[in-house]
């Protein structure tokens, strides 16, 4: 059980970060084919997320090894993350499958229904899961690693649009 | 042309437009005039947010599916090329993605046209780039010769740039394509109405970065002219066209009229 819910955690960790860097690569060039570029901001978004999710990492190892805490804890407060984001994050990818098998005329309504107003609600999903599984767990060092693990998540997109400046 | 920072910001905070004398105020200037330089580097950035958010509204397949109905309709023969004139195309996002899809027969023409040399300039950079096959021109694009040489074998076109014009503006605009005697004209705008504005809100909050962008997007939906208005500048201006606005009702838009063209064929 804890397996999975720490595997879902960062396989979903890391596809909002690589759709966050290919948010943040979008519009930049003008080009028609901006499949390279694409790519690239899938990549980016993939590795910063990665990087910036080491601190959270690192508390979780040091509260887990130091401080004696048990992954129970952590599994539970995941667990609780998972309710509120796990939804959100089918209803996106459910979104992205039907702006895939839609006709070109219908396309964009996938964006206007879902995706557009998704990614708008996006950073208020991960703060109110946050907000939750704190409230939830009884343990500090969790709690702790909850908070920088969810500002990890905001800080992708915002990190590259700045570095595109 | 110069623009005196403090005297564009007073215009605005005037009309009641607080949020963009803010942004506004955050435009680098040179002395008291805004920088010449940060405009330009602003008006590409919006530009090429705006190609991004067309591809999304997949603006280029509308109108290549607008434009080969209107070709059969026309019945114009192959023999001459015939001629796609985009009017006020900024980066030509839309002549491009037809031409790198040739959804197009090849004996069309794509010229695009913008009043902005920067974005003219990096329009045809951009196709350069990608070895399209489409014209850009700085200018004015119903000055006789610039854009359209061969009225009757010309199409003109625009997506987005009616909201521009003032309401006694369009008479004008429709007459100046009348006068070159267009085969036919079709030009992509928003329909006003709560849908649009609410819709521009959310893509413009979630596709765009730049705050002028993000106002500008919802002030576009507002400004936007009504269907009988465009109709009544259009028959006014161009008296010897067929005219219609190709959208569903204002209440319950049809699934397609993200953006709906007003068309014009001469009869």
């Amino acid at each position: 059980m804890s397996v999975v819910v720490i595997v879902a955690l960062v396989a979903l960790g890391l596809v909002d970060a690589a759709f966050s860097g290919l948010r943040a690569g979008l519009g930049r060039t003008g080009l028609v084919d901006h499949r390279h570029e694409d790519r690239r901001g899938l990549r980016r978004g993939a590795m910063l997320g990665v990087i910036v999710s080491s601190p959270a990492v690192t508390a979780m190892a040091v509260d887990l090894t130091v401080g004696g805490q048990r992954v129970t804890a952590y599994r539970d407060a995941g667990a609780v993350f998972l309710t509120i984001v796990g939804p959100y994050a089918l209803i996106v990818l459910a979104g992205l499958g039907v702006y895939g098998a839609l006709r070109w005329e219908f396309k964009y309504l996938a964006s206007a229904v879902i995706l557009g107003p998704f990614t708008l609600l996006r950073p208020f999903v991960v703060l109110a899961a946050t907000v939750v599984a704190v409230r939830h767990t009884p343990a500090p060092g969790v709690a702790i690693t909850a908070i920088l693990a969810a500002a990890s998540v905001l800080l992708v997109e915002p990190v590259l649009n700045r570095r595109y400046r | 042309m110069p623009v005196m920072s403090a005297e564009a910001v007073s215009v605005l905070e005037m009309r009641g437009q607080h949020r963009a004398a803010k942004i506004l105020r955050q435009v680098p200037t040179t002395g008291a005039e805004l920088a010449t330089d940060a405009v330009d580097e602003l008006g590409l950035k919006v530009h090429r947010e705006l190609s991004r958010l067309g591809e999304e509204l997949q603006l280029g397949r509308r109108v290549a599916s607008m434009v080969g109905a209107l070709l059969q309709q026309l019945g114009l023969g192959t023999v001459t090329p015939v001629r796609l004139v985009d009017v006020g195309c900024g980066l030509g996002q839309v002549l491009r993605s037809i031409a790198a899809s040739g959804e197009l027969p090849p004996y069309l023409e794509l010229v695009g046209v913008d009043m902005n040399p920067v974005l003219s300039a990096e329009a045809a950079r951009l196709a350069r780039v990608e070895n399209l096959d489409v014209r850009f021109v700085t200018g004015n694009a119903f000055e006789p010769g610039l854009a359209i040489g061969d009225g009757p074998r010309t199409v003109v076109l625009s997506t987005g740039l009616l909201h521009h014009l003032a309401a006694d503006q369009l008479v004008a605009f429709f007459q100046a394509q009348a006068e070159l005697r267009v085969a036919a004209f079709a030009h992509w705008d928003i329909a006003p109405c709560v849908w649009s504005t609410l819709g521009a809100w959310v893509f413009h909050q979630a596709r765009m970065r730049q705050p002028v962008s993000r106002h500008d997007g919802v002030l576009s939906a507002r400004r936007a002219h009504s269907a009988d208005v465009l109709v009544a500048a259009a028959e006014q201006g161009a008296p010897g066209y067929v005219v219609d606005v190709r959208e569903g009702s204002r209440w319950h838009p049809r699934a397609l009229d993200v953006l709906r063209p007003i068309v014009g064929v001469r009869g």
